[in-house]
């Protein structure tokens, strides 16, 4: 009885289901870790930035909004139920937001990359005060 | 002219009394009385033709004329030479008195301190001719000898420095020096035929300053030569230098490998400089090259004070982190052995944000990452006391984590 009900819903939970497309500003990277355990109600997130980000929004693909965190600059480490999730992030020095949107498809970690702008080597180090 | 004239009349005369053997007294006495008619009135010219005719007639002095009626001494030399002086030809009143002294008369009559006087002016007079004659051809010499030294073609050169140098003038000078040169020998040859001590000393004059204006000239050149030769000489070291500091900043970017970001847009300006300063002519004015100099210096400072590049793990580690791969930000900056205190900063600066990256991104979970990344902060703080992390690579939240950690006291 235990197993039967276990394989439901597994077979619930791993059902596929159709992506939304990410916006054109997006660059997305998400990517799954085999799960910790068989079966959570939510799944951690990870949500980073190139070179750092500050998460504005979180909210469903319904854009119903979740609560924020309290640390909201990158990397952030977010608990959210399976789901489709838009995380929306603002960098000060881009006009332009950047969103992760994603597919929680089950328990695990995720990580969702997003790129302001990727520094060059030698820029990073100009603007370190190598050359001062 | 008129002294010609009046030989050929005499001579016409003398011949007329060949033909017709005239009273030779009465000849002589009359010429001589009007000899010394003609001195007495101040008629010089006529008075030498006519002592000149009695000289030729009868050149011996005596105490008395032997003629009759005329009682007065015959001394045609003596007055001759004194109607010579007065004409300012005291060469020939010299030579009339000498041939007077000879026969002595005048001397036996107490004529001879009468005409002393009169012959130490005319000897005073041609020895001031002589001695101005002999210091204008001597000045005249010394110019002349300028003069070709000024114009030799060996000094063609000098001499077109000495244009560049400022003495535009000098051929005009060089010519108008010749035109004195001359005009002093035409007064000396007018001197030496008037007897004139005064326009021979004109002439003196006019050789000396000719001379010095010439010796002015030359030595002028030489300094404008020397002083343009001195300048060539400075204009090639300051060439050698220039191409020294092109050699030294060329291996010093050989050496670079590859240039600070300040630079990258100008690395075409840099090796044209370089070029161009290595190849640098002498025709290049010496602005042109000091220009050269400043801006090869000034490229020369930045690379200089720009340091080395960061070494190669470091810079692997930088860029590891700008992708947010913070583990492997901290295996590639896990050892840390340089010894320049920037690079060991930047390195622990990277690897602290990196573990501080990885304690956010594990929920801050675990404590020995923020420990590391805390102590690898202090440890760059002291290996480079004003060392921040750059706000456009760093989270806000990192930075005070840095600020933090960095502004506590030790130990805290």
């Amino acid at each position: 009885m235990v197993l039967v009900a276990a394989i439901l819903s597994a077979v619930v939970l791993f059902r596929p289901r159709a992506r939304q497309p990410p916006p054109a500003a997006a660059i997305v990277r998400v990517s799954a870790e085999p799960p910790a355990a068989a079966v959570t109600p939510t799944a951690a997130l990870l949500v980073d930035a190139i070179p750092w980000g500050r998460i504005e929004r979180i909210e469903t693909s319904a854009g119903e909004p979740r609560e924020l965190p309290e640390a909201r600059e990158t990397p952030v480490l977010l608990e959210l139920p399976a789901g489709d999730w838009r995380v929306v992030l603002s960098n000060p020095s881009f006009a332009e937001e950047r969103v992760c949107a994603f597919t929680l498809v089950g328990a695990g970690r995720h990580h969702c990359l997003v790129e302001f702008e990727r520094l060059s080597v030698d820029r990073y180090f100009q603007e370190a005060g190598w050359w001062r | 002219m008129a002294v010609t004239g009046g030989r050929a009349l005499t001579a016409l005369a003398v011949l007329a009394l060949v033909a017709a053997p005239p009273p030779v007294e009465g000849t002589l006495r009359d010429l001589y009385a009007e000899a010394l008619t003609a001195m007495e009135a101040g008629e010089w010219r006529q008075a030498e033709f006519l002592f000149r005719e009695a000289v030729a007639l009868h050149p011996d002095e005596a105490r008395r004329l032997p003629l009759r009626r005329i009682f007065r001494p015959y001394l045609p030399h003596y007055y001759l030479g004194a109607v010579l002086a007065q004409r300012g030809d005291c060469r020939g009143a010299l030579a009339e008195w000498r041939l007077s002294a000879e026969q002595g008369v005048a001397a036996q009559l107490g004529l001879g301190d009468e005409i002393g006087s009169r012959r130490s002016s005319c000897e005073q007079r041609l020895e001031r001719l002589a001695l101005a004659a002999t210091e204008t051809e001597s000045e005249l010499g010394r110019a002349e000898r300028t003069a070709t030294e000024l114009s030799h073609p060996s000094r063609a050169q000098l001499l077109g420095l000495g244009f560049e140098g400022g003495l535009g003038t000098l051929g005009q000078r060089l010519d108008a020096s010749r035109d004195r040169i001359s005009e002093a020998r035409v007064r000396l040859d007018d001197a030496a035929a008037a007897q004139d001590p005064d326009l021979a000393e004109a002439a003196q004059r006019l050789a000396r300053e000719t001379a010095l204006e010439l010796q002015g000239a030359l030595e002028e050149l030489e300094q404008i030569g020397r002083r343009v030769a001195e300048e060539r000489a400075h204009k090639r070291r300051r060439i050698e230098e220039v191409g020294e500091l092109a050699r030294r900043l060329d291996e010093l970017l050989r050496a670079r490998g590859s240039l600070p970001p300040s630079l990258h847009a100008r690395r075409q300006e840099l090796e044209s400089l370089i070029a161009g300063a290595i190849s640098v002519h002498e025709s290049a004015t010496l602005e042109q090259i000091e220009g050269l100099e400043r801006r090869l210096d000034a490229f020369y400072r930045l690379l200089e004070g720009s340091e080395a590049p960061p070494p190669g793990t470091l810079r692997s580690g930088a860029i590891a982190f700008l992708r947010a791969d913070y583990q492997a930000t901290l295996e590639r900056l896990a050892e840390i052995p340089y010894r320049d205190p920037k690079s060991r900063a930047h390195s622990l600066l990277l690897r602290s944000a990196a573990a501080y990256a990885l304690h956010l991104a594990g929920g801050e979970s675990d404590p020995d990452l923020l420990e590391r990344a805390r102590q690898d902060v202090v440890a760059a703080r002291r290996s480079a006391p004003g060392l921040k992390p750059a706000p456009s690579a760093f989270s806000p939240r990192f930075v005070r984590f840095f600020e933090r950690v960095a502004d506590a006291p030790p130990g805290a």
